[in-house]
């Protein structure tokens, strides 16, 4: 009997489609609560507290508790204040060191033809065709409103 | 019934591996089907539960908190994946340790029902997953399925069961 035969690798093509579905706004909430209960329940353990010992130090019900290291609530700034007070550690860390950068986008819809050297003379000058014919086409009222005329 | 343990490679990271039941009849596994089931009226539960199973993949771990526990028999592992406050979408799964859970089926929890026994659907995945645990359990004790030496997987013979009579 082969007692050590390996687990297969099984690849879901619904699931990887469902994965790569997924609102990335929504999954950070998820994975960030999830994070922070983690977190939380390693200070915990660092403590050496059981869930009714922090319970009682958190002065909170072991209900609250449960809720919180079930990765599903949603924790408010003020609580986390009180937890970083408990715990004596930045829980929510804002690193005083780094620089703020801000960044502007600049969309660029058109590009532009680079300038055209100037002409020496008028006669013959493409551009100039050009532009008389479209003040030629102009309607006489326009055209005496900008001052062709 | 044949079927096989099977690790899901997608979810499984570093923390944890990810395992489900591929069933031989279905063609399919067990959290596929389950996934199958629910993607049409449940999707935001859905993602919500891929959301969770892939932090514990790869970041945290199968930590017990995450978990309802004691969903089956005492001492089985069976356990059921914990949802958002107002989420009505139930998976059952087993979990060894942080290191290995297995994800079974599961279903719409409605919110008169108090346990699985209460709803039928329910009832056939719970019961369904409480006979795969107590297999686990039976070739984890006769040797046919045992760990690997990092504790992340199972190996062994015991991994596929396949139904004697031809």
């Amino acid at each position: 009997m082969m007692k050590n035969k390996e687990i297969r690798n099984y690849t879901s093509p619904l699931l990887k489609s469902l994965l790569g579905k997924r609102d990335k706004s929504t999954s950070n909430k998820t994975k960030n609560r999830m994070r922070l209960a983690a977190k939380l329940d390693d200070l915990r353990k660092n403590r050496g507290w059981n869930k009714t010992q922090f319970a009682e130090a958190a002065k909170q019900n072991n209900s609250v508790i449960t809720k919180w290291l079930s990765g599903t609530h949603h924790f408010t700034m003020d609580t986390i204040s009180d937890l970083e007070i408990l715990f004596g550690v930045k829980i929510f860390r804002f690193n005083e060191d780094e620089k703020i950068v801000f960044y502007k986008t600049i969309i660029i819809n058109q590009e532009l033809a680079e300038p055209k050297p100037k002409q020496r003379t008028s006669i013959g000058n493409k551009w100039n065709v050009q532009y008389r014919n479209a003040i030629s086409e102009q309607p006489w009222e326009l055209a005496k409103t900008n001052n062709y005329a | 019934m044949n079927f096989e343990i099977v690790k899901i490679k997608e979810l499984s990271g570093k923390e944890t591996s990810i395992y489900s039941i591929y069933v031989e009849e279905y063609g399919e596994t067990l959290f596929d089907r389950f996934i199958r089931e629910n993607e049409q009226n449940f999707p935001s539960e859905l993602d919500n539960i891929l959301d969770r199973l892939d932090v514990i993949g790869f970041e945290t771990g199968a930590r017990e908190d995450f978990f309802k526990l004691r969903e089956g028999k005492p001492g089985d592992g069976v356990c059921a994946l914990h949802d958002r406050p107002n989420d009505k979408l139930r998976l059952y799964c087993i979990r060894y340790g942080m290191d290995i859970i297995i994800l079974g089926g599961g279903g719409e929890k409605s919110y008169d029902t108090r346990a699985w026994q209460d709803d039928e659907k329910l009832t056939e995945e719970a019961e369904l997953i409480i006979n795969i645990s107590a297999y686990v359990t039976e070739m984890l004790k006769e040797g046919d399925i045992s760990y690997t030496d990092d504790g992340k997987d199972f190996k062994g013979e015991g991994l596929k069961q396949i139904d004697d009579e031809e």
